[in-house]
């Protein structure tokens, strides 16, 4: 228990005071010479006993309100499944279950893992305090709310069980928020189950500011039940896919897959990977040196094998078992074609050699056009499209249409326009609005400090690592101008910076759109801009950029688990890599669908060992009440939780009440024994 | 007479008043003179008392013949005889008896009621004695009925004060073997004391005949122990002392009185002891009143 003011728990001397004032009168007699001392002797020993009692009694009760005035001036707070019971059942529970791939992290203790042990905490609680309440889940990966008719069909939904996707816990809120505000949902109680993976919970979101002022703003009461599940055991090892890249010699076909393998201790230096090729299995002794490191298995390819096929990477089996594997898929690719539209011809010379550097080797391609000619350019052909130019006015719906289809587009920056200190575009079009940015003013560097990037994705993505473990020259790089970026409100949020200058402002963002990306890049391959002529960033990462856009063309594909999903509801997906009956929607593996394969695996998000902290939850949920429970250590976190002041005012009338019927009672007898006598 | 000028125990108004009551002997007297009271023994005085068979040597004048007459047998006829009686005052000069709440003294109002008593007694022609006893008799006054007796008795009670402890029981058996001839006793004390080893004394003294009356003096703070703060109560004729909340041990304490008081007025009827309970804030003149006319209707 803590207390909102305990300053006054000073006041707990003030204990004394009944047992003080006590023992003063008692002290504060007067002496009478007594004749009748036989019957007083008597009458002592008889009575002194149940008076001192009752005496007593009336005491520990005066000193009781005492205390109690005191602890509750004190705003005392409480935890625990205690506070549901006081508190009494809510109308509505909804349960936010975490099931993202970190929660299958089993306690060796418990034996469990937590997104079971958050099941079941929560149908015993259900069932012993609130079974009347009407029951709502909101899991993570379809996100929507499910009424569910009692706990005990929990366990028997495909919702509850283990996934290897990534969570999104403002989204989940905001799904439980849209519920509370289309049903009649009475007094609310959201329960929640979350190791805290920052990750998950996105706290600088600007989301969660619109969920906590709505939810505050709710006519209902609602309250917030966490049970905090983010404990480690120190003992997990992961293994996730960087990339598999099917290289052509001379002689063979080889296969390269990179994987980067970390643990959380050093207890084991050198540990059996077992590697699965199109079914076959075999081991390889793996020595890891540190925490992490980055793996390359080349393998050879038969060509009866062309065009294609699946593979699987696993370390041995821990506390959690679903960051054990990844898998992968390989084929045959065809020549992959990009367009550069710019009206730059410097820019646009080097962002074509960027993309095609050697085309009669690395087998890829690309087209020039100038902005007004773009709508010439066959687009199902193109794996990436580079814009250097302003943001397009005609066409717009076919451009996100071939994103929505799995393209790749880059926008730079227009070369010309406004000067530093100038806007961008005066005003913002059709397709600034679908993409919710839209070009800034041009910033100039100082001269002798130009910007630099000095944090970007180095696991995942287009600035990512080289495949032998090394990180991209991109701190190395000075940049003398950059373009300025104007974020919409509405949907702003869903571009994420993949690298960002010296002074926050972003260099490189990504955003997701249907199956393709589109990306933002603020500087541009030119002398007065940057040193990005250099190729050493540029290069890979539009190689990188034409990869992803290119798998819309080879059949086969690479996915996150949750967040990729069929192209319609009718497909039928089946698993390639296990008999067992998987569901492409939330289990990671191999599937196919037709002619088209690809290859699943857990979000990345999962491996990012940060989490929230106890401290930053009161922020993130504002006014809306928030009780967080220490779950698998079953002790109460003392930083969140709610008043029970009002208890120990009740307790305190009450114990006024027991000492005024004691007096009373001892009145009462006293005037009897009066009448008595008269 | 004694003089009452320098008596403040004595009141010449409530004697005059009580003059006309008789101090009456509820049992029958020995005296050695002729006086008010019937005697244990046949007299010369003209009530008829009863019949009894001749013997020889009896005195033939008494025979009634009349009855001779009639029955052929001889029978005496007696009378009964009045004569005076001797009392002994037994006063309680313990300490317990300085008792002192807002209407005084237990003692003034003992010594109050011995002195009236006893000049009342001598008035009438009875002989009067005065013991005061503490842990043992400190005053032993024989009976006498002369009116300088008088004078010897109330200087006594002009001097004595309370003091010692209360040997009661001791010194009523004590007193029950010394006093030789019937004899009404009058006791005035608070009696704090077991109340069994007090009835022994007082069966004790009806068995040796006398009369016995006891006057049990008490405040009316010792009955209704009304004191509402914590209190020292310190023992008058010993070092006790004992702290208590007065809330606390008043149920306790009135129980153990009224207790008491039921057995000693038991005890005292089933011995045919005149017990007269007397509170301190009453008028000893009632008290006293009550006392002689109660007496006067036995008779």
């Amino acid at each position: 228990m803590t207390f909102l003011n305990p300053i006054l728990l000073w006041g707990v001397p003030a204990l004394l005071l009944p047992v003080v004032i006590h023992l003063l009168n008692r002290l504060r007699y007067r002496s009478v010479k007594w004749a009748a001392v036989m019957f007083l002797v008597s009458a002592t020993r008889s009575s002194v006993r149940h008076a001192r009692l009752r005496h007593f009694l009336i005491l520990l009760f005066r000193v009781l309100v005492v205390l109690l005035f005191i602890l509750a001036l004190s705003r005392p707070l409480i935890g625990g499944w205690l506070g549901i019971s006081i508190a009494g059942p809510a109308e509505t529970i909804i349960i936010l279950l975490d099931r993202s791939a970190s929660m299958e992290a089993v306690d060796p203790r418990q034996r469990v893992s937590k997104r079971q042990y958050a099941l079941d905490m929560f149908k015993k609680e259900i069932q012993e305090t609130s079974s009347s309440s009407r029951l709502v889940l909101v899991e993570n990966v379809l996100c929507r709310p499910q009424e569910i008719a009692g706990v005990s069909v929990l366990d028997a939904m495909v919702t509850t069980g283990p996934t290897d996707t990534a969570a999104d816990i403002p989204a989940m809120l905001r799904s439980a928020l849209d519920y509370m505000i289309d049903n009649s949902t009475g007094r609310t109680e959201i329960w929640m189950a979350s190791d805290f993976q920052s990750s998950n919970w996105r706290p600088g979101s600007r989301e969660w500011q619109n969920i906590s002022a709505q939810m505050a703003s709710l006519p209902q009461d609602v309250r917030v039940r966490l049970l905090d599940l983010g404990e480690t055991y120190g003992r997990n090892m992961s293994v996730a896919l960087h990339d598999a890249v099917q290289r052509r010699s001379s002689d063979a076909r080889r296969l390269s897959v990179s994987v980067d393998i970390a643990r959380e201790t050093l207890s084991q230096d050198v540990f059996p990977m077992i590697v699965t090729l199109d079914g076959t299995r075999s081991k390889v002794d793996v020595a890891l040196q540190g925490q992490s490191m980055r793996y390359l298995k080349r393998m050879e390819i038969a060509d009866e094998k062309d065009p294609g096929g699946w593979g699987k990477i696993e370390v041995p089996a821990d506390e959690n078992n679903r960051d054990n594997a990844c898998y992968f898929v390989y084929g045959s690719h065809p020549p992959l074609t990009a367009a550069v539209v710019s009206s730059d011809t410097e820019s646009a010379r080097y962002l074509g050699l960027a993309i095609a550097p050697a085309p009669g080797l690395v087998n890829t391609f690309c087209e020039q056009s100038f902005p007004e000619d773009w709508a010439k350019l066959s687009l199902n052909a193109l794996a990436m499209v580079a814009w250097q130019a302003e943001l397009p006015e005609k066409g717009v719906a076919r451009l996100v249409d071939y994103i929505n289809d799995g393209g790749s587009v880059v926008f730079f920056p227009p070369s010309g326009g406004a000067e530093a200190g100038g806007a961008g575009n005066a005003g913002t079009n059709g397709f600034s609005q679908l993409l919710g940015f839209d070009w800034g003013a041009v910033d100039q560097s100082p001269a002798e400090e130009p910007f630099r990037i000095i944090a970007w994705e180095e696991n995942e993505g287009p600035l990512a690592g080289t495949s032998d473990g090394r990180a991209l020259p991109a701190g190395e790089l000075a940049f003398f101008r950059r373009r300025g970026l104007r974020l919409s409100d509405g949907t702003g949020d869903n571009w994420h910076a993949i690298a960002g200058y010296q002074d926050g402002k972003p260099f490189l963002m990504r955003r997701s759109i249907g199956k393709g990306r589109a990306y933002l890049c603020t500087s541009l391959p030119r002398d007065d801009w940057s040193e990005m002529k250099n190729g050493r960033i540029i290069v890979p990462m539009l190689q990188r950029m034409l990869s992803v856009g290119g798998r819309r063309l080879s059949g086969i594909d690479f996915g996150t688990c949750g967040d990729w999903k069929p192209d319609n509801e009718d497909e039928t997906w089946r698993s390639m890599d296990s008999p067992d009956q998987k569901d492409v929607r939330w289990h990671a593996g191999v599937y196919r669908h037709g002619g088209r394969v690809i290859a699943l695996n857990r979000s990345l998000r999962e491996d990012n060992p940060e989490i929230v902290d106890a401290s930053e939850l009161q922020d993130l949920f504002g006014e809306v009440k928030v009780q967080v429970l220490k779950g698998l250590e079953k002790q109460v976190d003392d930083a969140v939780q709610s008043e029970i002041w009002h208890i120990f005012i009740c307790c305190a009338l009450a114990c006024m009440m027991v000492e005024s019927a004691l007096l009373l009672q001892e009145k009462k007898r006293r005037g009897r024994n009066e009448d008595s006598w008269r | 007479m004694a003089r009452f000028a320098d008596r403040d125990f004595i009141d010449s108004a409530v004697v005059a008043r009580l003059s006309r009551l008789q101090v009456n002997a509820a049992t029958p007297m020995l005296g050695s003179v002729t006086g008010i009271h019937k005697s244990a023994t046949r007299g010369s005085s003209v009530e008829f008392a009863e019949y009894r068979k001749y013997v020889p040597g009896d005195d033939i004048k008494h025979v009634d013949w009349r009855v001779y007459a009639r029955s052929d047998r001889f029978y005496m006829k007696e009378f009964e005889a009045d004569t005076n009686l001797r009392c002994h005052i037994i006063l309680d000069t313990s300490a317990s008896m300085s008792f002192e709440a807002e209407h005084g003294r237990k003692f003034d109002y003992a010594r109050r009621m011995a002195a009236t008593l006893a000049y009342l007694l001598v008035h009438q022609g009875d002989g009067v004695g005065l013991h005061c006893f503490a842990d043992k008799i400190v005053h032993d006054i024989p009976p006498r009925r002369t009116p300088s007796h008088l004078k010897n008795i109330f200087d006594t009670l002009a001097v004595v004060e309370p003091a010692g402890k209360t040997e009661v029981v001791k010194v009523i058996h004590d007193l029950a073997e010394r006093i030789s001839q019937r004899a009404l006793v009058v006791v005035f004390s608070d009696f704090f004391t077991e109340v069994a080893p007090l009835l022994d004394c007082f069966q004790h003294m009806r068995y040796r005949k006398h009369d016995l009356a006891v006057f049990h003096l008490l405040d009316r703070q010792e009955l209704d122990f009304k004191f509402d703060r914590p209190i020292r109560f310190d023992d008058a004729e010993s070092t006790f002392k004992l702290i208590t909340d007065p809330s606390v041990v008043r149920e306790g304490y009135r129980r153990a009185i009224d207790d008491y008081l039921s057995d000693m007025l038991r005890g005292c009827r089933e011995f045919n002891v005149d017990y007269q309970r007397v509170m301190t804030d009453e008028d000893y003149e009632k008290s006293l009143a009550a006392f002689l006319l109660q007496r006067m209707r036995m008779t």
